[in-house]
């Protein structure tokens, strides 16, 4: 319960796909990839665990990530997550469109009376 | 899509591992924190500081828990359930109000679902055969036609053979024609030697073919075993395999004689199946051909002279079958342009070489054939009683609205008392959405138990319903079950009600959820919002209850009108007998003449009994002679009712005689013949002049002798007891006619007469153990005969006495909430010193004023809401001005006393705790 207004850090929509590429370069667990995308982004996303569970939650029902229990480097057990085959495949799916609005998105707002 | 199926297996998944997966995040999470500290730490955080940044940088593992949960759809088949068992510890912790609510709402759906199993096996359901809608029913338009039990009046459905050959031919390839004969019974004996009595119809070869019904066991009848000289074969029905085959495959090929005929069993018919009489299916089918041999005589209409012991299948003349066709939908127009060609020219030919004189011709030249639906199968039920069916049906829907109504006012009366732990659900962070689909929730929960209550409640009357509204229990249509189609009857049923009674407390307990979270005052403001709510409902429930009571008032007096009848005879010490087989009797060559001698002087043997006579109808037992005669001194011909009675009948059942004298020894079938005829036909006929001596003759070939009147009796209701008291002619037994069987004897008795009963039976049958005899006292067939109309007053009765009961708690609860409601206000009017009186007129008036106006609102339209009852009323108007008046005091009465309780409460509000409950 309680009110459900949940962190809104990312573009709405990206967070899914921001995973995905994450665990193109390795698998990784829960933690690792929330580090991991403040570290590429130099800290502009910061990305809690109230949004990054259930996004795990939906990729993983998706059967575009895979999960299994190993033991990290620090010797606890740790749930890491793998990109699947589907998820490869939606990921370049994503990628395309994101770069088609992102594109579109830029001439619009670059856009001069001018131009037109 | 495959992503579809994934969601919803791996919702499925989630739903059975649900706690397994919760323990799962939790080690996740976990893990996740202890991430969180290492890195802090290894920023240079100390442990203890580094754990409490971690977790407030986690946030509430129980949030993060319901987020991950609202990823698939399951959650909300968990959170459905959670209001379920939610609801049920609150009508559980409620005994009092969930059982009074089961109550009423097992009552409402039960009858109701009683009386669709009826309505629907007797007027909605289909005929169970392919494509049913493509059957219909040939028959014949004839304006001067009297009144047929099926198909209502003015039209013959019945044809002769040749006809239904020469119309089969007409239609070609375009459909095809069976014909059928109603149900008739014959004397039979088993494989075994036992012999018994079995109900069949004669159908043509095509029969089973035309209605596309395959058989479940061996064959069906075929055009083959409809010819000349094939062996003489039968369909069983299911009911009849299993009662006297143990439903064994070793039935096919065995023998049953019936009248005297081997007749081979080829076939069963499927289950279910009865033919296309509804209420009234057979034993066994047999191929057409087999009239003769069986001797199949009854139930025909003949036209001039023709001779019955001959084979009908050659007789154009003799109209004894039913034709029922198929044709495709797009061709049915065809079919009936090139039926009703056909038509034209037989009946012209017909009419032409037949009829005895040019009104006849004009009359036959005047008949239409006319194609009509058949996909229900004939039903002399639905032709009688489907108006009845439905308007019970009508008013049974208003109750269980009614119901609904009133439910809904408690839920109401609950969800108000239920408000501070609404206010805390909301404050607790819950939504809208989720408090209104908790009290839905609730309402369903509801519905759905009274629906069982309700089917189990339907399972217990609907027998009795069914028996009462049709009289007889062998009435009961094949279909009559409590099948699938029922239960979803029973389940929309509880679900409508649910959204009828569930909606208004679910806004309601919305908009105190958006006020409370206002922080506004919720009593005040929702409270009498509710009450304004309310009202409409109790005024509805006093208006229909109002139209209940009224028809209920209306089919009471009707009955009481019935009992009080004039029969035209003396019934009190009256027994009656009938018998239905004289005719296996006669043919094989056994006098009826001595039969009835032997049976009367059985009869007066019997100790107490003064005289008995036998007659060829009984009274009141729906069987008549219709004919025309005509008299001396009168133009044209008189339509009338003819029975053939014995001599000192009129004495042994007590008609009045009026003028001249009854049959005696001297009317024999060599002396010269006389009638005696009702009064009515004295006094329509024969104004101001002495009927004694005139005479009259029959138009029948059998009977056109002059007959001379010996006798008036007083009138007397000759078939039923709603109709109207006739014109009669009643000739002495030794005249009787050869096709008219005696059904009846007749016994005046000293003492009692149901205590006569079984020596008379014993009497009787000693007589003529040959014959079957149902015997019982006139005063118990006269109490039979209006069964129907009893059971239906009653049950209306039984439904107003609810409705208004439901009317009355209905005006009592909204009454109550309103005193409880307004208790501060009452309280500080009391404190500042107003009269207890000023107290009662302020809740009297609230209660007058909406029982005034469903008063009012029921009258205006109740004589036209009772006008689907028409057909059962006796001697009674709706618009009555005496119905109004007892109408209306009995709904004010019972509105003063809801009021009173109310009102007595209202005095009693202590100004000191009222003030303080705030």
């Amino acid at each position: 319960m309680g009110g459900k207004d949940k962190p809104r850090d990312l573009v709405q929509g990206t967070l899914d796909m921001l995973i995905l590429k994450t665990l193109t370069l390795e698998p990784l667990h829960g933690y690792g990839i929330g580090a991991r995308i403040t570290q590429i982004s130099k800290g502009t996303f910061q990305v809690n665990a109230g949004s990054l569970f259930p996004a795990f939650r939906r990729l993983e029902r998706d059967g575009l990530i895979a999960a299994e229990w190993r033991v990290t480097e620090n010797n606890r057990r740790a749930k890491w997550y793998v990109l699947t085959p589907a998820g490869r495949a939606r990921l370049k799916h994503d990628m395309r469109d994101w770069e088609t609005q992102a594109a579109a998105i830029g001439q619009i707002l670059k856009a001069r009376l001018a131009d037109l | 899509m495959t992503r579809w199926i994934r969601r919803t297996l791996s919702g499925l998944r989630a739903l059975v591992r649900r706690r397994a997966d919760d323990t799962d995040l939790d080690d996740e999470l976990q893990q996740y924190l202890a991430e969180i500290v290492e890195a802090k730490v290894a920023a240079g955080l100390d442990r203890e500081e580094a754990l409490r940044v971690a977790r407030a940088e986690l946030g509430s593992p129980a949030a993060i828990h319901d987020y991950v949960q609202d990823v698939g759809w399951e959650h909300r088949l968990v959170n459905v359930w959670d209001d379920v068992r939610y609801a049920a510890r609150g009508l559980k912790a409620s005994p009092g109000f969930t059982l009074a609510v089961l109550a009423t709402l097992g009552l409402g759906i039960g009858v109701n679902t009683a009386m669709f199993s009826m309505l629907d096996a007797v007027v909605l359901r289909k005929l169970p055969v392919p494509r049913a809608e493509e059957l219909f029913a040939l028959y014949e338009n004839a304006p001067q036609a009297a009144p047929d039990p099926v198909s209502g009046s003015g039209r013959y459905l019945r044809f002769s053979y040749p006809r239904y050959m020469r119309l089969q031919e007409a239609l070609g390839p375009h459909g095809s024609l069976a014909a059928t004969t109603g149900t008739n019974r014959f004397p039979a004996r088993l494989p075994d030697g036992q012999r018994i009595s079995v109900d069949l119809q004669l159908v043509s070869g095509n029969y089973f073919e035309t209605l596309r019904v395959q058989p479940a066991r061996g064959r069906a009848l075929t055009l083959e075993d409809a010819t000349d000289r094939a062996p003489a074969v039968a369909v069983v029905s299911e009911t009849f395999w299993k009662h006297h085959f143990s439903a064994t495959d070793a039935a096919i090929g065995q023998t049953l004689e019936i009248n005297n005929v081997i007749v081979t069993i080829v076939g069963v018919a499927p289950s279910g199946f009865g033919g296309v009489w509804l209420d009234d299916s057979p034993d066994l089918w047999l191929p057409v051909t087999l009239q003769p041999a069986i001797q199949h005589r009854t139930n025909t209409s003949t036209y001039g002279a023709v001779d019955t012991t001959h084979s009908f299948l050659g007789q154009d003349r003799i109209a004894w079958l039913n034709i029922v066709g198929r044709t495709a939908t797009d061709e049915r127009r065809l079919a009936e342009t090139l039926l009703q060609t056909e038509n034209r020219l037989a009946l012209a030919d017909f009419a032409l070489g037949a009829a005895e004189n040019a009104r006849e011709r004009e009359s036959m030249e005047g008949h239409t054939l006319a194609l009509e639906s058949l996909s229900h199968g004939f039903s002399r039920l639905r032709a009688k009683q489907s108006k009845t069916l439905l308007a019970l049906m009508g008013l049974l829907s208003l109750i269980l609205l009614l119901t609904a109504a009133n439910v809904a006012n408690l839920m109401l009366v609950r969800a108000s008392r239920r408000r501070r732990e609404t206010a805390v659900r909301v404050a607790l962070g819950a939504t809208t959405s989720r408090i209104v689909a908790q009290v839905l929730v609730e309402s369903l929960l509801l519905a759905l138990l009274g629906g069982a209550a309700g089917v189990l409640a339907a399972g217990w009357t609907r027998h009795a319903l069914a028996k009462q509204l049709t009289g007889t229990a062998s009435m009961l249509p094949v279909g009559f079950s409590l099948d699938l189609r029922t239960l979803l009857f029973a389940l929309l049923a509880s679900v409508t009600t649910a959204i009828v009674f569930g909606v208004a407390p679910a806004l309601r307990a919305a908009r105190a959820g958006s006020l409370v979270s206002a922080g506004l005052n919720e009593r005040e403001t929702v409270g009498l919002a509710a009450l304004r709510g309310m009202r409409p409902f109790v005024v509805l429930q006093l208006a229909l209850s109002v139209v209940i009571v009224f028809a209920a008032t209306l089919l009471s007096r009707s009955l009481l009108n019935l009992v009080r009848v004039d029969t035209g005879f003396a019934s009190e010490h009256l027994v009656t007998a009938q018998f239905f087989n004289a005719r296996a009797l006669a043919a094989s060559g056994i006098s009826l003449t001595a039969v009835e001698d032997r049976l009367v002087s059985a009869a007066n043997s019997v100790p107490g009994v003064t005289s008995s006579a036998v007659s060829v109808c009984g009274l009141i037992a729906g069987c008549s002679y219709t004919t025309s005669v005509r008299i001396d001194h009168v133009d044209g011909t008189v339509p009338v009712y003819q029975n053939w009675v014995g001599q000192e009948y009129f004495a042994t059942v007590g008609m009045r005689v009026v003028r001249g004298r009854e049959f005696d020894e001297h009317d024999t079938a060599r002396s010269m013949p006389v009638v005696v005829v009702t009064e009515s036909i004295a006094r329509h006929y024969l104004a101001g002049r002495d009927p004694i001596g005139i005479r009259l003759r029959g138009l029948a070939a059998s009977q056109q002798y002059d007959a001379e009147i010996v006798g008036v009796v007083a009138d007397v209701r000759p078939v039923t007891l709603r109709d109207a008291p006739a014109a009669m002619v009643f000739y002495p037994y030794s005249l009787r006619r050869a096709d008219a069987m005696p059904t009846a004897i007749d016994i005046r008795v000293a003492g009692d007469p149901n205590r006569a009963v079984v020596g008379v039976r014993d009497a009787l049958t000693r007589a003529e153990p040959r014959l079957t005899f149902n015997v019982t006292s006139m005063p118990m067939r006269l109490a039979q005969h209006i069964e129907r109309d009893r059971a239906v007053a009653y049950l209306t009765s039984a439904f107003a006495g609810l409705s208004l009961l439901l009317a009355s708690v209905g005006l009592y609860g909204v009454l109550s909430y309103l005193v409880g409601q307004r208790s501060r206000e009452i309280g500080l009017r009391l404190a500042l010193g107003a009269q207890r009186s000023n107290v009662i007129a302020l809740v009297v008036k609230q209660g007058t004023a909406l029982a005034i106006i469903g008063l009012a609102l029921g009258l205006a339209v109740a004589p036209l809401a009772t006008r689907s009852l028409q057909g059962m009323f006796f001697e009674v108007s709706p618009l009555d001005a005496r119905m109004f008046v007892s109408v209306a005091l009995v709904m004010l009465a019972i509105a003063a006393l809801a009021t009173i309780v109310p009102a007595r409460r209202a005095t009693r509000v202590d100004p000191i705790v009222a003030l303080r409950c705030e």
